[in-house]
């Protein structure tokens, strides 16, 4: 028998994961207390705890880096990519933690609770995004869901709340029943849960129906989580009615995971074989058409700029997966340089919600009218993110679009790429609509009275995020060489196994 | 007859299986809360058969314990507690009378006629023995290769399914709590 205690490079690939879900787990029995004056502290302390092991959590990922070997335990392995992805999902989280210290005091309610559901959703994301174990990828995504779907519901007394809860909850769990059905078909034909053995072992029924079957199956559950048409229907509704740092996490992190799944299930096309590989990049193909014609266009007649955000992020998985199209080390990388942006981008706009104060459902353009003068410094970090969101040129999220559309255009999907740059003008539409209400825009005399009656904002570590997300876009348009190749192209490069 | 009844031995498995999606169909179909769960348990029922005709006797068993025991009594109890006014209690048990007389008798003849069967019918030729190797030592049992792999081979989902239990925990408190600063 071997022994039972991991050893410690077998720690080493515990800790990340083990440090957000401890904490999650004590922070609600602190919360047990009911007298006012020690709950003041209580709620500071939780936040604290909740940053410590955050932090702890990053101190591990970053110490993964300098080992030669990456540690792994049973199913679970860290390597460069599950590090990036590690350390992708602990800053989102930060940030969020951040945010909603600010929102959930503008609401006049805080549940610590949240933050040990938000706490135990990173542990889950970290499970998904370090293995290739078909069993342990389906735990994780119960693990980082089913936090989400009771953080969609917290709000309690507004019906729209329990309503985009309960209908993430029901579509999550279909999603997730396709998902593990694929699983089963996988299993019970080739006798494997590891997902990257399957495909290399000699006699796997590759063109098999019923084996097709399965990843498509597996296909519908990523693209799930992902949000890309036809499997979007749930976004909007679930961003709308969830606390605005709530939803621009899952918008970042559950997209940013299951991107990183998905790459890791699908790296590259000539992984799956000349009979499913092309059948799958078909797949991609359809659904990154459809993502980016329906996300697009359906962003451009919203009135809530809450729900255009949602529609935006939906658009973004159409980007991602055209990368996926390509499916070259090269546009594999730009994915993850992408999504590093994308998470500075989306952190930031919807923090902005928080730094404005905006709280209930105040979330449409009317509400935004001339906050951008108001608030002069918040006004520059709004425009900077939405134009780095909608790509404009020196900005990060022109070069991550940049790199995607390079591939494709390298790959001979010429037309995908032209695709992808008409519907960046089109987003252009939506979010010059933001900055308009911001800047050009006068509030209404109602608007006013209120604004000079309401007591003073508390945003200060919301307004911190956006300025973090508006630098880093900047950084990422000028310095993106240290980011691709310092982390992105060698988690790619150890994925596939290059170097 | 004789060979209708090895025919359906030697098929138990599909039987159970379409019993059990038939089941799970009878509880997604049922407009009464009552009879989605009695559907669900019956769904319960067959897998258990299915696992019993796989061999994994360990695990029919801890279904039906688990499933049929516990999960079912929890939702007839949330059941009986958010349901049972809608009703007249008479219009749900007193209008089956006449059936359940009339499946009761069955039930007896059969178990009878198996009894009478057993105890004063001819002697079987062998003694039967449910599978050999076990006894002889050459395999483990059901329960060890189970526990083998949820402890050792499978120790970390595991324990991440722990973990997914008190998130439940957790998210239920968020959901049923109060908003106050």
């Amino acid at each position: 028998m071997n022994s039972a205690l991991p050893t410690s490079a077998q720690w080493a690939a515990l800790m990340p994961i083990l440090f957000p879900a401890l904490a999650a787990a004590v922070i609600p029995l602190a919360l047990l207390d009911r007298d006012a004056g020690v709950q003041k502290w209580i709620r500071a302390g939780v936040y604290a705890v909740a940053l410590f092991a955050l932090g702890a959590s990053f101190m591990f990922l970053a110490e993964l880096g300098k080992q030669s070997s990456q540690p792994s335990y049973q199913q679970l392995r860290l390597d460069y990519l599950a590090q990036f992805t590690g350390i992708f999902i602990v800053v989102a989280a930060a940030l969020a933690v951040l945010q909603s210290w600010d929102h959930f005091h503008q609401e006049g309610w805080v549940k610590g609770e949240t933050i040990s559901l938000l706490l135990f959703s990173v542990s889950g994301m970290m499970v998904f995004a370090s293995t290739t174990n078909l069993l342990v990828l389906f735990l994780g995504l119960e693990l980082f869901s089913i936090p989400l779907y009771a953080l969609t519901a917290t709000l309690r007394s507004r019906s729209s709340s329990s309503e985009g809860g309960l209908k993430y909850f029901i579509t999550g769990a279909v999603a997730a029943a396709c998902f593990l059905m694929g699983i089963v078909i996988l299993y019970g034909l080739t006798g494997t849960l590891d997902i990257s053995v399957m495909r290399l072992q000699a006699g796997t029924p590759l063109a098999d129906p019923l084996f097709i079957v399965g990843i498509g199956l597996l296909l519908v559950g990523f693209l799930f989580k992902v949000s890309a048409v036809p499997f979007h229907q749930w976004t909007p509704d679930v961003y709308v009615a969830s606390p605005h740092p709530i939803a621009g996490f899952m918008s970042v992190a559950t997209k940013g995971v299951a991107i990183v799944a998905l790459i890791r299930a699908f790296p590259g096309l000539t992984a799956w074989g000349p009979v499913l590989g092309p059948k799958v990049q078909g797949v991609f193909m359809l659904v990154a058409v459809l993502t980016l014609v329906v996300a697009n266009l359906t962003a451009l007649v919203q009135t809530s700029a809450k729900r255009m955000l949602a529609y935006s992020s939906i658009s973004h998985a159409g980007y991602l997966v055209l990368g996926l199209v390509a499916g070259t080390p090269g546009a594999l990388t730009g994915m993850l340089f992408y999504l590093a942006i994308y998470l500075a981008m989306n952190m930031g706009a919807f923090g902005l919600f928080t730094a404005f104060g905006l709280v209930g459902e105040k979330d449409t353009y009317e509400d935004l009218r001339g906050l951008g003068w108001k608030h002069p410094l918040m006004g520059l970090c709004a425009a900077l993110i939405l134009f780095s969101l909608a790509g404009v040129p020196p900005l990060g999220g022109f070069y991550g679009k940049y790199m995607i559309f390079k591939e494709l255009v390298a790959t001979g999907h010429v037309n995908l790429a032209i695709l992808g740059v008409l519907a960046s003008l089109v987003s252009m539409g939506y979010y010059l609509r933001f900055i308009v209400a911001l800047f050009l825009q006068a509030p209404t005399q109602a608007q006013e009275r209120e604004a000079t009656e309401a007591p003073v904002i508390q945003a200060s570590l919301a307004r911190g995020t956006v300025l973090v997300g508006a630098i880093l876009v900047v950084a990422g348009g000028f310095m993106q060489t240290v980011l691709v190749d310092g982390f992105a192209h060698r988690a790619i490069q150890g994925l596939l196994g290059l170097r | 007859m004789e060979n209708l009844l090895i025919s359906l031995a030697q098929n138990l498995f599909p039987i159970f299986g379409l019993l059990a999606v038939g089941g799970a169909a009878l509880m997604v179909a049922s407009r009464q809360a009552v009879h989605s769960v009695l559907g669900f348990l019956f769904a319960m029922l067959c897998v258990a058969g299915c696992f019993l005709t796989l061999e994994a006797e360990f695990l029919g068993i801890a279904q039906l314990l688990v499933y049929a025991g516990g999960i079912v009594v929890l939702f007839l109890f949330v059941v009986m507690l958010v349901e049972l006014t809608k009703y007249k209690e008479k219009d749900i048990f007193q209008k089956q009378t006449k059936v359940a007389l009339l499946a009761v008798a069955g039930g007896l003849l059969v178990v009878g006629g198996a009894l009478r069967n057993a105890l004063f019918g001819p002697a079987a030729k062998e003694a039967l023995t449910l599978r050999p190797e076990i006894t002889n030592g050459a395999v483990l049992g059901n329960a060890q290769a189970v526990s083998r792999g949820l402890f050792a081979d499978f120790l970390l989902p595991f324990e991440i399914l722990s973990i997914i239990l008190l998130v439940a925990l957790v998210g239920a408190v968020v959901l049923a709590k109060t908003e106050r600063v």
